[in-house]
């Protein structure tokens, strides 16, 4: 009996001095959790729903249908030779994962408030938890954007092969600024305020309603430190080809895209003690 | 620390110096000290603040919700934590399971803590019980392969068989509470942490919580807990610790912490009669009620361990304008229950009661019961002043006395469901055993 206590793990609590590192150990003993959490998540959105999915179909589609007759038609804005409305559908898509997932993820820790205060777990779990039903969301416009490309005759190349990445890409960019905004955000609820409002603006400095081929060449630079310029022209190219993708956007997206994560997991990590505290 | 000494229990739960502060800010307005030399002119505040003869000013102040504790909990101890309200207890327990950090001081936690800290935390009234099962399990810490084992054991607990597919929504409230504990009642950790979940739920369903928890303890389990139920802490705790404004007050056998605590409280007898029960018409009428057992300066001559000592009960207060004519048909009222509320005795003091003193706005009652015969335990008041059977004031649990347990008492651990009446002391023993010996009965 001796040796079976002495082997039982011993856990210190004492206010954390330093400056502390992430501990993914923890996090992996508590992926029932994650999984769960996030099937809560993606059942208790389309519950009781007849359209059930077909809902994160039609709100991207519905979108990229108004933008093609608005800007498309009457507005004529350039689309580097492409079908107007696949353009703007694929760019929807990884700007959808981005801003959707700081959208629902930012206000997670005050929406699950309740938690926080009664059960440990590691804190990180609520945001990633939403992340999984945007995911799938994503999922399901993607097999929607086939279907489209389909009906526009359109074939694929090698190059959607990157799909993926880009598509990860937004996810982790999502992340990194979600985790810094709803960590603030339990202390400063103006972020959660302020967030709809940035992205609603974000999203024009973005090329999703038109193509990079707009901006004049002598501002294009700049207009590449934008990271998420970099997703929508990588996910565009890796599904339609074309050449508006150069290379500072792939550059400013991955330094964008590690800055953020870094950032955000630095400070979610070491406000989240407090966390309890204040909620 | 087990190598010298093999029967030396292992620690389970080591706390050393744990404080817990939060800042507190005030809104503190402070005028200028030097008054306007203008003659005959004299400024309205509004105007005052704006030109700076007013300041308002934040200060801070540092609240310690929890300061200075420190002690060992030993493996499979059963540990009871009492406490008035904002006492510390809940901050404590929430330090421990890791919810908020401490500011001070250092605890040491050997082995798995499973933390019930609310019952059904993480339930979604639109997910099934099923789905809510999992989802409770997990949060509080088990696998999904363990659940899936137990998942058969939780329901039958639960006796929700029927329903377990149904949104939770549509559960009674009966049982909601009922599934969520099962889900908590199937936890197995090393250390056990629970506060007063056991306040919910109907009385059979708190007796099998108990029951359950009670196991957990026979289990050679440690468990830490807390609540407002001294029967509960009775029952189940080998050893309590009184927490009073952060700090360890008592730390010992739960009938001594009881005391302890109930000193506490009487301590602050003029501001808690102000927060009591009270009804009536006329609610500040009682003004002051006190009750204490004194022990007999002789030692008892009789057989009865229990008889001895005395209760003085001791009431003060005032007649209220609309009553001070009408003092023919006032009844004082004092209730005697035991601590699980049952009411096992009622004074009724009138006018012609020599024990009541009537002067033409007050009154005054002073009474002593010599030799009670009560078994030992906690007893409290209940007092009321009625005029023709309409409640001019009420009181409830107003005062309390304890009877001790006398050396060669029978009753050594007095448990309330005895009743409270001690029958020896108000019989004879029968020393007839020769009588019936002879009457052929034996």
């Amino acid at each position: 009996m001796a040796t079976a206590e002495t082997s039982r793990k011993i856990t210190r609590i004492q206010p954390r001095q330093a400056f502390s590192f992430f501990e993914w150990k923890e996090l992996f003993e508590y992926r029932d959790l994650l999984y769960f959490l996030s099937l809560r998540e993606l059942k208790l959105r389309y519950k009781q729903t007849s359209l059930g999915l077909a809902w994160v179909v039609l709100q991207p589609l519905a979108q990229a249908i108004i933008f093609a007759v608005l800007f498309g038609n009457f507005g004529r804005l350039p689309s580097n030779g492409q079908p107007y409305v696949l353009m703007v559908f694929t760019g929807l898509i990884p700007w959808g994962l981005f801003s959707n997932t700081i959208g629902r993820a930012g206000g997670s820790l005050v929406a699950n408030s309740n938690l926080l205060s009664k059960i440990y777990f590691p804190r990180l779990i609520i945001p990633l938890a939403s992340v999984g039903s945007v995911l799938l969301d994503s999922l399901v416009s993607v097999a929607a954007l086939v279907l489209l490309m389909i009906l526009f005759s359109m074939g694929v190349g090698w190059h959607v092969l990157a799909a993926p990445v880009f598509l990860l890409a937004s996810l982790a960019m999502g992340l990194g600024v979600t985790l810094v905004v709803a960590s603030l955000n339990v202390y400063f609820r103006d972020f959660g305020f302020a967030v709809p409002f940035v992205l609603q603006a974000w999203i024009y400095l973005t090329p999703v309603v038109y193509s990079t081929e707009l901006i004049p060449e002598k501002w294009r630079f700049l207009y590449a430190l934008n990271p998420t310029v970099g997703l929508v022209e990588g996910f565009r190219w890796s599904m339609l080809g074309g050449t508006s993708l150069s290379l500072e956007m792939l550059v400013s997206m991955s330094v964008g895209l590690i800055v953020s994560l870094v950032v955000g997991m630095a400070i979610f990590q070491n406000i989240e003690r407090g966390f309890a505290d204040i909620i | 620390m087990n190598s010298r000494n093999g029967a030396r229990k292992e620690v389970a739960v080591h706390v050393d110096s744990l404080g817990k502060s939060y800042r507190i800010d005030h809104l503190d307005h402070v005028s200028d000290p030097a008054p306007s030399r203008s003659p005959g002119l004299s400024l309205p505040g509004w105007l005052q603040r704006r030109i700076g003869h007013g300041r308002e000013t934040l200060s801070h102040e540092t609240f310690w919700a929890l300061r200075d504790v420190s002690f060992e909990v030993p493996s499979g101890q059963v540990l009871g934590i009492i406490g008035r309200n904002g006492a510390g207890k809940s901050t404590f327990l929430k330090i421990l399971s890791r919810i908020i950090e401490p500011t001070t001081g250092v605890a040491e936690i050997r082995g798995r803590v499973g933390s019930l800290l609310e019952v059904g935390t993480g339930f979604h009234p639109e997910l099934t019980g099923r789905e809510n099962i999992y989802l409770n399990g997990t949060l509080l810490g088990m696998r999904r392969r363990q659940i899936d084992g137990i998942l058969d054991d939780i329901v039958a607990f639960a006796e929700v068989e029927r329903f377990i597919d149904t949104p939770v929504k549509r559960y009674s409230s009966g049982m909601y509470v009922r599934l969520a504990f099962a889900v908590a009642a199937h936890l197995e950790p090393d250390i056990l942490i629970i506060d007063e979940v056991l306040s919910v739920g109907d009385a059979m369903f708190q007796q099998r919580c108990l029951g359950r928890m009670q196991r957990l303890g026979d289990k050679g389990r440690t468990v830490i807990f807390v609540s407002h139920s001294m029967e509960a802490i009775h029952a189940l705790c080998e050893r309590a610790i009184v927490l009073d404004a952060g700090r360890i007050a008592f730390d010992g056998k739960p009938a001594e912490a009881a005391d302890a605590y109930y000193q506490l409280c009487a301590s602050q007898q003029s501001v808690t009669l102000d927060y009591l029960e009270r009804g009536g018409s006329h609610p500040m009428a009682i003004q002051k009620v006190e009750c204490a057992f004194e022990p007999a300066s002789q030692p008892s001559l009789s057989e009865c361990a229990e008889e001895g000592g005395s209760v003085s009960i001791q009431i003060q207060g005032v007649l209220p304008h609309s009553f001070q004519e009408k003092t023919a048909h006032l009844t004082l009222a004092i209730g005697i229950n035991q601590e699980n509320g049952q009411r096992i005795g009622t004074y009724l003091a009138g006018e012609a009661d020599e024990a009541l003193a009537l002067s033409q706005d007050s009154f005054r009652y002073g009474f002593l019961v010599q030799r009670p015969p009560l078994i030992p335990g906690r007893y409290f008041l209940d007092v009321s002043l009625i005029h023709r059977g309409e409640t001019i004031d009420s009181l409830q649990r107003c005062a309390s006395f304890r009877i001790p347990v006398q050396p060669g008492s029978s009753y050594q651990n007095a448990d309330p469901r005895w009743g409270a009446l001690s029958l020896t002391c108000v019989g004879y023993n029968l020393s007839c055993t020769q009588q019936l010996e002879h009457d052929g009965h034996l």
